[in-house]
């Protein structure tokens, strides 16, 4: 069933980036159903009345173009793309097609997303580096172009920095510094 | 039928000499003898023998055959069940023989067959007791190796607790000292790493 979701939700997507692609807003409209889908992944109340089939589908329409108003600055396609899923009534796959949209659009785009987590809050300067030398990471591996991190701050490193991309780690803390000593030492 | 007539014969003899005694016993009668004469005082013993001559000659002349052969088969069947029964005693003999033979052979065969049970069951039993040697065998080898492995585990385990206490000692020890130049300088070197 998870498949099948995911398998409408890519086709979604694709249809979506195309329509952005045309605008030129890829980043815009991803932006976008990011927001929505944490908006419906965070409001219950919300998820229920977009997905309750005891709601009629002109009331959802609504509610929809009440959430679509009250984000400022929402792109004229998204605005379409969720009246149009509100419409063939695939509401509930909005949080997967953003998803779908992401992956897809940093394939077309050569990005490549790094989560970055650090002991403590990175400073600007740091954030930079890091960066900089992810994206020369990307470059070597020909993962792709480009490289956009995302970061957290997990107090459980003790210091240092993690960074995970595209199914690599790259592992600078302490707490692995510590659980390599303990490997050593229980061998 | 000449047994017969010389038995009817001897009958007769007896018979005159029994009345000869009677003619001379007496000691105060005088010798009376009446052959052919009926008296009250003496039988006419004449008569008699002709009477029992004429019953004689009768019996010889019409019942001879019938009892000749009534005696021949009568001797015929007497003699047969006389060697009948000889044979049954000596096949009853034989079958005694035989049954003395197996009763000897049947002492043979128990001691026989209790010598074989004897071996067998002493067999069973050198058997048994290898089998529970080796069984013991296997036991306390597996009991050496399983105690080896429990003593590697032990082992292990302790090597890994007194690794895992460090550890958390060490962590907290870095959790209480570790600042922000140390925080900066892990940062440097992760950033130096990605960058080698």
């Amino acid at each position: 069933m998870a498949k099948l979701e995911k398998a409408v939700a890519r086709r979604w997507a694709r249809a979506v980036i195309g329509l952005a692609q045309e605008k030129d807003a890829l980043d815009k409209v991803g932006q976008d159903l990011d927001t929505l889908a944490s908006l419906m992944d965070g409001h219950k109340e919300l998820r229920h009345a977009l997905l309750s089939p005891s709601f009629k589908p002109e009331q959802r329409a609504n509610v929809m173009m009440a959430i679509a108003d009250s984000i400022p600055g929402l792109h004229a396609v998204t605005r379409s793309v969720i009246r149009l899923l509100n419409d063939k009534g695939r509401v509930r796959y909005l949080p997967l097609i953003a998803v779908a949209f992401r992956q897809e659009a940093d394939r077309l785009l050569g990005r490549v997303r790094a989560s970055v987590e650090s002991a403590v809050p990175l400073e600007k300067a740091e954030l930079e580096a890091i960066s900089e030398a992810l994206k020369k990471q990307v470059l070597n591996r020909k993962l792709g172009k480009d490289v956009v991190v995302t970061t957290a701050v997990n107090a459980e490193l003790l210091s240092g920095v993690r960074a995970s991309m595209g199914g690599l780690v790259f592992d600078g803390s302490l707490k692995s510094h510590l659980r390599r000593i303990g490997q050593q030492l229980s061998a | 039928m000449n047994k017969t007539l010389s038995a009817v014969g001897s009958a007769l003899l007896l018979l005159t000499s029994s009345v000869a005694l009677a003619e001379g016993g007496g000691t105060h009668h005088a010798p009376h003898v009446e052959w052919f004469k009926w008296s009250m005082d003496a039988p006419p013993v004449g008569w008699l023998i002709v009477d029992f001559a004429v019953f004689f000659f009768l019996l010889v002349r019409f019942g001879g055959g019938p009892l000749s052969a009534y005696l021949l088969n009568r001797h015929t069947a007497v003699k047969k069940a006389i060697e009948e029964a000889q044979a049954a005693k000596a096949d009853a003999e034989k079958k005694a023989r035989e049954f003395e033979a197996r009763v000897n052979a049947l002492d043979v065969e128990v001691t026989k067959i209790r010598d074989e049970f004897k071996k067998s069951g002493e067999a069973l039993r050198d058997r048994i007791l290898e089998s529970g040697r080796r069984m013991g065998e296997r036991i306390a080898a597996d009991a050496k190796t399983t105690i080896a492995a429990e003593e590697t585990r032990a082992h292990e385990l302790l090597k890994q607790e007194a690794a895992r206490l460090a550890l958390q000692l060490a962590e907290k020890a870095v959790r209480e000292k570790v600042g922000a130049p140390d925080h900066k300088r892990l940062n440097e070197d992760f950033v130096r790493e990605l960058r080698s």
